[in-house]
């Protein structure tokens, strides 16, 4: 059977950059959800820092 | 016409060297980066608006990966001029670690993901200063610049310099004296601390054809530039003490690190090529690590500045003249 197969050599060699890879993604998952949650609990029409959003924009 | 590609053919193909992910982060410039999170924060820190603990840890990661992008960006377009110097063959493309085609796919994601993240993360006017840095650190400077004019430092130094600039408008919104007070510490710093690099590393810029000041100028008018650079820096460091994130404190750290650095670059101003030769470069060298140190020492002043008046132990009736 052709094809790369499930245990192929190329997948060991690769593995701890292909682990690497997937901790970082994980990582920038978390940190985007971690940032969300932060946001969403803060006051967002009187922040400074996000002066693109207001809450009269919403209410429109 | 395309090929079905087999696990033989593969195997064929691929190179001895696998690249690890190391060799990736190598290519952001790890030791830039350090700077680039510890100014930035210290400008984050500073500002007089307090910023949520996620948010600071968030935007100062973007600043760093936009850095690190402009890194990898430098890297894919001088990957000739780094397999020539010594300094640089041991970079990620010149030591065939990582292809150039990786090096630019990875510095353009990168730079584009960093200035995205930081607009949503923090507020646009600081992610378009980041993206701004990106492009004067890859196009003007190393496009441009680097190998066009011995001034290059001078004016290249403007990317290292925004840094603290970024993270003062995380917080703030925007500009005022103070950001641009650091910016201009480390505008300034740039030209002396990477002209004494460049006194003793002169072999590999000429070997690469790269006009730095010693090669074409000699290193007579280096060395005077070099002490005009450091007079011209003192009072701009010593004006920050006067400002809302300065005090006594910093003021004191100034004084002294500007002494000796001034002390150190009239000794260079006096030193001629014989004598540099003679004891190989020593004080040339020393002046380099210590104009590192110099810069780090400023920036943990301003950082214990802000930590005595978060904690009410500031001096209530220190001068604020700018």
């Amino acid at each position: 059977m052709s094809g790369i197969q499930k245990e192929h050599e190329l997948h060991k060699r690769r593995k701890g950059r292909n682990t690497s890879v997937g901790v970082a993604l994980a990582l920038f998952v978390a940190l985007i959800f971690a940032v969300t949650i932060v946001k969403l609990n803060q006051p967002q029409g009187v922040d400074i820092k996000a002066p693109n959003f207001s809450l009269d924009a919403v209410s429109e | 016409m395309g090929e079905i590609m087999t696990d033989a053919t593969y195997m064929a193909d691929t190179q001895e060297y696998d690249t690890q992910f190391g060799d990736y982060v190598d290519l952001l410039k790890p030791r830039v980066m350090r700077l680039v999170v510890f100014t930035a924060a210290v400008g984050l820190f500073t500002a007089p608006v307090a910023v949520h603990p996620v948010i600071a840890f968030a935007t100062i990661l973007c600043i760093a990966i936009g850095a690190g992008a402009s890194g990898a960006l430098n890297m894919w377009w001088d990957a000739d001029i780094d397999a020539v110097m010594k300094r640089t063959t041991s970079r990620p493309i010149p030591s065939g670690r990582v292809t150039a085609g990786e090096a630019l796919a990875i510095g353009l994601t990168l730079s584009f993901m960093s200035v995205m993240m930081l607009g949503l993360f923090g507020n646009l006017f600081a992610a378009g200063l980041l993206a701004f840095t990106i492009f004067f650190y890859a196009v003007v400077y190393s496009m441009w610049l680097k190998r066009s004019t011995p001034h290059n430092i001078v004016i290249g130094g403007a990317a290292g310099a925004f840094p603290p600039m970024i993270g003062w408008a995380v917080a703030t919104g925007g500009v005022s004296i103070e950001s641009i007070l650091m910016f201009a510490l480390i505008f300034v710093w740039t030209p002396p601390h990477f002209w004494a690099l460049a006194l003793f590393r002169n072999e590999d810029y000429k070997a690469a054809n790269i006009p730095m000041l010693p090669v074409t100028s000699g290193t007579r008018v280096t060395r005077s530039h070099i002490l005009a650079y450091s007079v011209l820096l003192a009072p701009i460091a010593l004006a920050l003490a006067f400002t809302q994130i300065g005090g006594p404190l910093y003021f004191a750290v100034a004084a002294a690190f500007n002494a000796v650095f001034l002390f150190g670059a009239f000794r260079l101003w006096q030193r001629s090529d014989q004598t540099a030769d003679a004891d190989v470069y020593r004080a040339e060298k020393r002046f380099f690590m210590f104009s590192i140190l110099y810069l780090f020492v400023h920036f943990v002043a301003l950082l214990a500045e802000a930590a005595l008046r978060a904690l009410d132990l500031g001096v209530a009736n220190w001068p604020v003249w700018f």
